[in-house]
């Protein structure tokens, strides 16, 4: 029986209709039938659906994003109060839709790190913190009200203040302070909570008034302030797109603050620009960059120097900005000597302290400094310095750096040839890999003077940013919480300053030229002004001697801090929105935690500083802690500045919170004065004469009127006093008020920023955009920018600021300094007192110009000056062994460690770090070894190494990631490994095999920014 | 190919997406916002990988890569996630309609339904560049998912981008309404970035089965320095469904129809009853042929010769035509 036969005979009507399907479903198979056959409509899967009820339903709300130091605009999605989703804010000059690159697909954009109030917030008990927490000695955390927990902690307070208050030290000077309660904070907070925190401290006689952010900011504000006059990085972030060439030294800006890579890849599309890398860690930068120099680690600074030679031996230098602009034509005092002539050290120098007083200029007979306009006498600071850097010549650089000519060169012609002449300019990233170094802080004024030779400072798509992670960085060092500083870096009282006028006469900064503007000669307007918002009416002689008064010679930074903490000398800390357990050495600070009476913490989740008894070793006994909960940044009002000065005001108020649950960092720190002046008994006059107005000082927008500056005289209160317009309306007679002198006339202008006036207009194309926020100082967007003009008036080939008919043209940016007057009344650098940038400046404890050495870690020979194998004058910290000092001669394989950090995590992941959801996109912390080590050693891509050190005996144990991204070196026929670890491993949170590899780091450091080295020398091995 | 001679035949909107891998960081803040978007957690995996492959868990996979050059060490990042070919295989080999097809509103982008999808994984081995990975549910199920490229943010008339191009920080994720628009800015890009000196580097995704919904721009000379093979085709199995199996099975099908018809034609439903009541009540051929008559004189078989083809069959056949009873039920 045939198949057709089949088919054709025994097909009965059911079965008829079942061979039509059949055929048609043979059909639908091809495809031919989907919309013929499909009877029911197409919709989305129900996962769509749901994210698409995210789109629809939520309630957007645009704010400044406070994850990185960048400023970003952050579009916050939310539900029933929930935040759902953050992207990047439709209308915003860093990441909004404007298309920089010119293209037409705009884009807006953001990155990782925001999403983890969107975790926090979702998360409930294990993410924020919904009530206050106390837990008693010994025991575990309990819940509280947010109130009695402010008491209690007033109350610990004030029992060790009435016992520990110094009012006058044993040489019988009044010196008001109390040196056993440390404050640490800021960085996280807004401006005006940085305000408001420095000012109730200090009301309190505190000194160890620091942040964490000091390592990533201090190095920053010292070798700036030293070469400048002024501490802020000079251009706004958008300018980076006008660079012809963007050099990154030490910084990883793709993964700290990955925004700015943007403007920096834009470079590349507007302007050819190449971008330049200098890192001994092959990172996500260096990856993108056009050239990598691979140098060895700790020595950044070396390459520097060795580029600034280059440019000084191949006339690559701008002559005519020299001449105008810069000291390089300054006669160098006659017994002035370099490490050149020396075996190492500048003049001056005897046991591990510098003697000052050759480092000057010399004077001439009108009482200005000497010159040579044609810059050829030998002792003309450019002859001079062409000396002191001709020590890093191309070979020695090469050589200690292990970079091969090839690269060396090439970076120099493509930054140095390109930038080094009028109308182009190249930009200057750098971070941590440079600044968290034994010199650090010259490197930052090694970099000014490559891009001072270079002309590369106050025109457009030059200048230097610092790479930061922390968000308000900036904000914290501008409002006096690094403990050298007042707030707009006055120097903060010491001592032997035991007056008004003693300070200012220490202070004052005298200029003889007739054209320098010259900042800082008003230091008695800006202190009076200070001292007036500190103590309100009070005569200002009086008001001063309120100020606490630190010891010169002390170390008051957190690491000196850590130091008086181990040995017994604090008893109590108050932690404002940080976490210096997780952001330094966690070993150290575990058990130095453990031996306070009290410790107080103000943040929105339980941080490894609050948690540290969680670590078993330091369960039983210890402070009492008492943390009480802050809004997230979503819930409060309050200014941020980012890196490149730009203040933002946080208006919208995105989430509505509940005030039992938490408080505004205002509200805490106004509750805790209030707390703290109603007992009275035992608090000196200082604290009871604060100017602290309890109506004024729980609003953020009105504490921003108190920081813009109030005419005293004018009113009773805050809201009555007329606001004063710039900072030269400060006056020294103790009637105007004003926290910092940087910010005065902020809130004054025209321009309403801080009600949300903000445009998006960019008059000259330049990426200013001067009517978004405001920038310090009176909102000047690229500081010194006179610096583009020439002193007659005609501009350079891309000015900021034009003067023509006899006045400034203010169309793209404020001219800086005095508004009216002309090119040749003021020199362009307005802050310093000559009127010039200062390539040569005995500011700093370590030399008057920049000079390599070895990091205190490194056992290896100074191969620039023998005689001296590290800083000269390096900070060293008790409790700290450091591996250079010790000759190392086992057979263990030793490794230099390094530090990166992840795109998504912030800083130490002190948030990060506890939520699942980013537990899961680094479910276990590992250790980068590099792949000749490895091989050597045996080690494979997942197998365990142990590193150790004098300072870790024990060692840490992390699974290691054989890459070849990091290379070995070799030092005098010895091969050393590098390793890299990430910065926010410390052993609490999600994330799996949490070990404290910040133990394995030195303390010792910088003496210009009391910084910690982050190098460390360590032993790897199998474990 | 038959397939892409299907799918060629449809005119879309065409929306398309620029990876600029030149600008890629490796920075994972597409990783996040997709899975914040659509709230899935990576499974978890060593050193930079949050996954190991593809899976329901991970839309989007960010690969790392590094390779020795003579200027150093080279690390190579990019997102990789579903290219939205134009030619898709995967939609070519999709049995169930509705469960993997072009969202029509949001243009070319092709979005599968979980909840139709009946897990057979033919898209999983069609897919050309295997980014297509099923995951496993309890014992053995299959789970599928796969980049859908926010539809719900995308469709016409929506301001929206992806979610993860909305948190690109870097650009190097840009979203374009228009291919045209993606294709110049890549151009545009390509020449800047040649310029500066890094003159071997290429794009990729034009022409690729058709013009790839995605268009990179390698930071390297070798697209399988991001796992992506140079020549993104049919796979074979595709190739044996589409030119073997899928023509077959038209013919097959036609086949069956025609068959249908004349069965339709021939017998017809009366024909059928015929050979049932004969076959039900034993009839003689005698008795057969007189009740075909008599249903002709009816009027009732209308088929032209029908009834002498049916006589003709039964009488070659002998007395039982259709076999004994009961068999021809099955």
């Amino acid at each position: 029986m045939g198949l057709a036969e089949g088919i054709f005979m025994k097909i009965s009507r059911r079965e008829f209709l079942k061979g039509l399907g059949a055929s048609a479903a043979s059909l639908a198979a091809i495809g031919v039938s989907g919309t013929v056959f499909g009877a029911e409509e197409k919709g989305l899967p129900a996962r769509y659906y749901r994210a698409a009820a995210k789109l629809q339903n939520s309630l957007a709300g645009e704010v400044p994003c406070s994850f990185c130091s960048v400023g970003c605009g952050l579009r916050v999605r939310v539900l029933e109060n929930v935040p759902l989703f953050v992207e990047g804010a439709t209308q915003h000059p860093i990441n909004g839709t404007v298309s920089w690159s010119g293209g037409t697909p705009a884009y807006r954009s953001l990155c990782g790190k925001p999403f983890h109030i969107v975790e926090a917030m979702r998360l409930g008990k294990e993410g924020i913190l919904r009530s206050a927490m106390v837990r008693k000695s010994g025991g575990v955390f309990e819940k509280s009200d947010i109130d009695s927990a402010i008491a209690r902690a007033a109350a610990l307070i004030r029992e060790t203040h009435s016992a520990k208050f110094i009012k006058v030290d044993s040489e019988g000077r009044t010196v008001n302070r109390c040196e056993a309660i440390g404050f640490i904070g800021g960085s996280y907070s807004s401006n005006e909570e940085c305000y408001a925190a420095q000012k109730l401290m200090r009301g309190l006689g505190l000194v160890y008034i620091d942040t964490v952010a000091r390592s990533a900011i201090a190095p920053t504000v010292q070798g700036l302030l030293a070469t400048f006059g002024r501490p802020g990085a000079t251009n706004p972030i958008p300018d980076i797109a006008n660079a012809d060439a963007v050099l990154i030294v030490g910084a990883d800006p793709a993964t700290e603050t990955p925004a700015i890579m943007r403007y920096v890849f834009d470079a590349v599309i507007r302007k050819e620009a190449k971008i330049l890398c200098v890192d001994s860690r092959h990172s996500g930068t260096a990856a993108r960059a056009h050239t990598h120099a691979a140098v060895r680690p700790g020595t950044e600074l070396a390459f520097i120097l060795g580029m600034i030679n280059f440019v000084l031996q191949n006339g690559k230098y701008d002559e005519e900005y020299l001449r105008n602009n810069t000291d390089a034509q300054f006669f160098v005092a006659e017994e002035f000597r370099t490490i050149v002539d020396t075996d190492g050290v500048f003049s001056g120098y005897s046991e591990g302290e510098y003697d000052r007083s050759s480092w000057r200029y010399i004077l001439g007979r009108d009482g200005r400094v000497a010159r040579d306009d044609r810059m050829k006498h030998p002792r003309t600071l450019l002859q001079v310095m062409k000396k002191h850097f001709g020590r890093y010549n191309e070979s020695a650089v090469c050589r200690v750096t292990g970079v091969s000519r090839q690269v060396f060169n090439s970076i120099c012609e493509d930054f140095c040839t390109r930038t080094g002449k009028m109308g182009a300019a190249g930009v200057v990233l750098f971070g941590r890999g440079l600044t968290a170094r034994a010199t650090g802080t010259q490197a930052v004024r090694a970099l000014a003077i490559l891009q001072i030779l270079l002309g590369s400072i106050g025109v457009s798509g030059g200048g230097l940013i610092p790479i930061v992670s922390e968000p308000n960085a900036q904000g914290a060092a501008d409002f006096g919480l690094l403990f050298e500083f007042l707030p707009g870096y006055l120097p903060s009282p010491t001592k032997d300053l035991d007056s008004f006028d003693a300070y200012v006469r220490q202070h004052r900064k005298v200029s003889r030229e007739p054209d320098a503007f010259n900042e800082w000669k008003n230091i008695d307007c800006y202190l009076a002004s200070y001292l007036c918002d500190m103590y309100g009416a009070t005569d200002i002689q009086t008001a001063y001697s309120y100020l606490p008064k630190r010891d010169p010679r002390k170390d008051y930074s957190v690491y000196g801090l850590l130091c008086a903490m181990e040995r017994g000398e604090i008893e109590g800390l108050i932690v404002m929105g940080e976490d210096p357990a997780a952001s330094l050495n966690s070993e150290r600070w575990f058990a130095a935690l453990s031996k306070l009476r009290w410790l107080v913490v103000f943040d929105w989740m339980v941080n490894d500083t609050a948690a540290f008894f969680e670590d078993k070793r330091f369960g039983s006994g210890g402070p009492e802690v008492v943390v009480i909960p802050s809004t997230v940044f979503v819930e409060r009002q309050g200014s941020f500045t980012n890196i490149t000065r730009w203040v933002q005001w946080q208006g919208a108020q995105i989430l509505t919170f509940v005030k039992a649950e938490r408080i505004t960092g205002l509200s805490f720190l106004n509750s805790l004065y209030e707390k703290l002046s109603d007992g009275g008994t035992g608090f000196d006059e200082g604290l009871r004469a604060l100017n602290w107005e309890k109506a004024a000082m729980v609003d953020a927008s009105i504490v921003l009127t108190i920081i813009n500056g109030l005419d005293f005289k004018s009113g009773n209160s805050v809201g009555t006093r007329t606001l004063l317009n710039s900072p030269l309306d400060l006056k020294a007679d103790g009637s105007t008020q004003c926290a910092n002198h940087f910010y005065c006339g902020c809130t004054a202008g025209k321009r309403k920023w801080q009600e949300g006036d903000n445009r998006l207009d960019d008059e000259g194309g330049l990426g200013l955009y001067r009517n978004w926020g405001w920038s310090w100082p009176s909102n000047v967007r690229v500081m010194y920018n006179r610096a583009g003009v020439r002193r007659d008036g005609t501009p350079f080939a891309k000015p900021l600021v034009r003067f023509s008919a006899a006045k400034w043209m203010n169309d793209m940016d404020t001219v800086d300094g005095a508004p009216n007057a002309s090119p040749k009344e003021i020199a362009p650098f307005v802050a310093t007192p000559e009127g010039v940038a200062k390539m040569f400046s005995s500011a700093l404890p370590d030399g008057p110009l920049p000079a390599f050495y070895e990091e205190p870690d490194l056992p290896f020979v100074n191969q620039f000056s023998p005689a001296y194998r590290t800083n000269p004058v390096l900070i060293r910290r008790e409790g700290d062994i450091l591996m250079g000092d010790s000759s190392f001669k086992g057979t263990e394989k030793l490794a230099v460690c390094l530090r990166f950090s992840l795109g998504e995590h912030l800083g130490a992941g002190s948030y990060t770090r506890r939520l699942p959801l980013f537990a899961k996109f680094l479910s276990q912390f590992f250790v980068e070894v590099d792949s000749e080590t490895a091989r050597e050693l045996g080690i494979r891509s997942g197998e365990k190494v142990r590193l150790r050190n004098l300072r870790m005996k024990d060692g840490i144990v992390l699974p290691a990631l054989v890459t070849k991204r990091l290379s070995s070196f070799r030092v005098e026929k010895t091969s050393f490994g590098t390793v890299a670890v990430c910065t926010s491993c410390t052993p609490l949170g999600e994330i799996k095999g949490g070990v404290p590899v910040n133990a394995l780091f030195p303390t010792a450091g910088d003496p210009s920014s009391k910084n910690a080295s982050e190098i460390g020398l360590c032993v790897i091995e199998k474990a | 190919m038959p397939g892409q001679k299907e799918e060629q035949k449809k005119v879309y909107p065409r929306q398309a997406m620029l990876i600029d891998a030149t600008r890629c960081t490796g920075c994972r803040a597409c990783a996040i916002a997709c899975a914040e978007w659509y709230e899935w957690g990576p499974p978890g995996g060593f050193g930079y990988h949050y996954c190991e492959d593809f899976g329901p868990d991970t839309l989007v996979k960010i690969t790392d890569h590094e390779s020795m050059t003579v200027d150093g060490v080279k690390w190579m990042t990019a997102p990789l996630l579903c290219m939205h070919c134009s030619y898709a295989p995967c939609l070519a080999v999709c049995p169930v309609p509705g469960a993997l097809e072009r969202d029509p509103v949001s243009g070319n982008t092709i979005v599968l339904d979980e909840s139709r999808c009946i897990h057979c994984l033919y898209c999983t081995y069609a897919c050309a560049f295997n980014l297509l990975r099923p995951g496993t549910e309890g014992e053995g199920k299959y789970i599928l998912s796969k980049c859908n490229r926010c539809v719900e943010r995308t469709r016409i008339g929506s301001p929206e981008v992806p979610a993860c191009v909305a948190s690109c920080p870097t650009g190097a994720l840009v979203f374009g309404k228009a291919i045209e628009e993606i294709i110049a800015e890549k151009e545009r890009r390509l020449a800047a970035v040649k310029k500066t000196g890094k003159r071997d580097r290429i794009s990729y995704g034009e022409g690729y089965l058709g013009g790839l919904g995605v268009i990179y721009i390698f930071d390297s000379d070798d697209s399988r320095d991001y796992f992506l093979t140079g020549w993104p085709r049919y796979t074979r199995a595709v190739w044996t469904w589409q030119s073997v199996l899928k023509p077959a099975a038209l013919i097959a099908g036609i086949v069956a129809l025609v068959i249908m018809l004349f069965h339709r034609m021939l017998i017809g439903p009366l024909g059928v009853k015929i050979v049932e009541a004969a076959e039900e009540k034993e009839l003689t051929d005698e008795e057969l042929e007189r009740m075909i008559k008599m249903k002709r004189q009816e009027g009732k078989m209308k088929a032209m010769g029908a009834e002498k083809r049916l006589m003709r069959k039964i009488k070659k056949k002998g007395k039982r035509p259709f076999g004994p009873k009961g068999q021809s039920k099955h």
